[in-house]
């Protein structure tokens, strides 16, 4: 089907090419041709009254699995104070091996990228975001009273809150989600819109959760699976952003509303808002990675964590839907546990208890 | 000129996380009228929104409507914070 129907200047590729492949090969192929499909995606953009459709990678990138890095060693951790101004990265106020810069938020940005940067390390074999040791570059104090946290696919950026609505953003297991997008970015991307985008927002949950687990030492029942808690301001009735043990319920509030997240596919929301709710509807796969952990019982960084990993890195579509990723969690524990082992078995319970047979 | 700007997504993907803004122009002072009367002009965001997005996840995205001439269609467009400057983001935060 051609959905680029105004071809003025001919070209073959912008009248085969549907939009989702373009956003493929803007993620995927070589400059040249990644700075193309990304041109015919403005124009398909704009003809389509520029409704959002933009890949969540930046120019360039390769989606090759990153090789091994031999020298697999120490965090290049560099944070910046963006002075409450929107300009990156701002002054430089700590870099790696400097003692504390005194800005209590650059100190948790660079202590937390540390602990962040441990797990990936540690636990998956994993250089760095790239996983082949890209500095950690992060901006703290960005704009003025700013009420978010993002990746932007070069570095983190965290506000300070507006200290009615959120009261900070250094929180460990935001600032290792926010990395963990970064993460994804390098490990062959995850289209930001609709399913695809919530199994973004989905996996850099699941190592946001991992991080903050590990750097306690909770086991699966100690841990509070919840992802920003403490963040929202002090006037908000809630506990935090989300809940993967309970997702709907991390708050309930006059001005917030209710938390919107399903755990069952029953109550997928289809919405164009926040690129087609991939904060919303990440509940599904949040849920059913808790439920794993559950029944597994123990760490959750290691034998799930390594499963969703090597999910990562092996599953070669950046479009994809619950059912793709959740086919690939039991192709990637099957792989790591063996077939028909415990893991498994609990693993495709874990998947039909929240609406997606596998 | 009437700006108004509604905003969604971001880490949290909830609308309140940032409260829908109405600027009037005319109430400015002079120096921030012209700069928001410059930087929101329909032709100018039109352009804003041929920039690639470098990186989406948790950006917040821009619902801006800008009405020149009440007797004519406001124009109405959607940017990610990615695709917009920083000096214009520092101007929506002034106001």
């Amino acid at each position: 089907m051609c959905l680029s129907l105004s071809c003025s200047h001919h070209n073959p590729i912008a009248c085969i090419v549907p939009p989702y492949m373009l956003r493929v090969l803007a993620l995927r192929g070589d400059p040249a041709t990644a700075d193309m499909a990304r041109s015919l995606l403005r124009h398909d953009e704009q003809m389509r009254d520029e409704r959002a459709a933009f890949t969540s990678l930046p120019p360039g990138l390769q989606g090759v699995l990153p090789a091994a890095d031999p020298d697999l060693c120490c965090p290049d951790r560099r944070i910046h104070d963006g002075e409450f101004r929107a300009a990156l990265p701002g002054r430089l106020v700590r870099s790696e091996g400097d003692g504390p810069s005194g800005i209590p938020d650059a100190d948790m940005a660079y202590d937390s990228a540390g602990q962040v940067f441990s797990l990936f390390a540690e636990e998956y074999g994993r250089n760095s975001l790239d996983g082949r040791g890209m500095p950690l570059v992060a901006t703290v104090q960005h704009r003025r009273n700013y009420n978010n946290a993002f990746w932007d696919g070069q570095q983190m950026a965290y506000g300070t809150g507006d200290g009615k609505i959120f009261r900070t953003f250094l929180e460990l297991s935001v600032i290792a989600h926010e990395m963990a997008h970064g993460v994804i970015q390098h490990s062959g991307g995850l289209i930001y819109e609709n399913q695809s985008g919530a199994l973004n927002e989905h996996v850099a949950d699941v190592f946001g959760a991992l991080a903050q687990q590990r750097v306690l030492g909770h086991e699966v029942h100690q841990a509070d699976w919840l992802v920003g808690r403490g963040i929202l301001g002090p006037g908000i009735n809630g506990v935090a952003l989300r809940s993967m043990k309970a997702p709907g319920t991390a708050y309930s509030d006059d001005l917030l509303g209710t938390d919107p997240q399903p755990w069952h596919m029953d109550q997928f929301n289809t919405t164009t808002d926040d690129n087609g709710g991939v904060h919303i509807n990440s509940g599904i796969p949040n849920h059913a990675f808790y439920l794993f952990c559950a029944y597994l019982g123990g760490r959750s960084w290691e034998v799930p964590g390594r499963i969703w990993y090597k999910t990562l890195q092996d599953i070669n579509n950046p479009m994809a839907s619950f059912s793709d990723w959740a086919d690939q969690t039991l192709r990637a524990a099957s792989a790591l546990e063996g077939a028909g082992s415990a893991p498994v078995l609990l693993l495709r319970r874990a998947w039909k208890l929240v609406g997606i047979a596998v | 000129m009437i700006i108004e700007i509604r905003s969604h997504g971001g880490f949290g993907g909830i609308t309140a996380a940032a409260p829908p803004r109405r600027i009037d122009t005319d109430a400015q002072p002079a120096d921030r009228r012209a700069a928001l009367c410059a930087a929101f002009r329909p032709g100018a965001l039109s352009q804003l929104a041929q920039t690639p997005c470098p990186g989406c996840p948790d950006r917040m995205r821009y619902a801006i409507t800008v009405t020149e001439d009440p007797t004519q269609s406001p124009h109405s467009i959607t940017l990610s914070e990615g695709q917009l400057p920083p000096e214009m983001l520092d101007l929506i935060d002034s106001v």
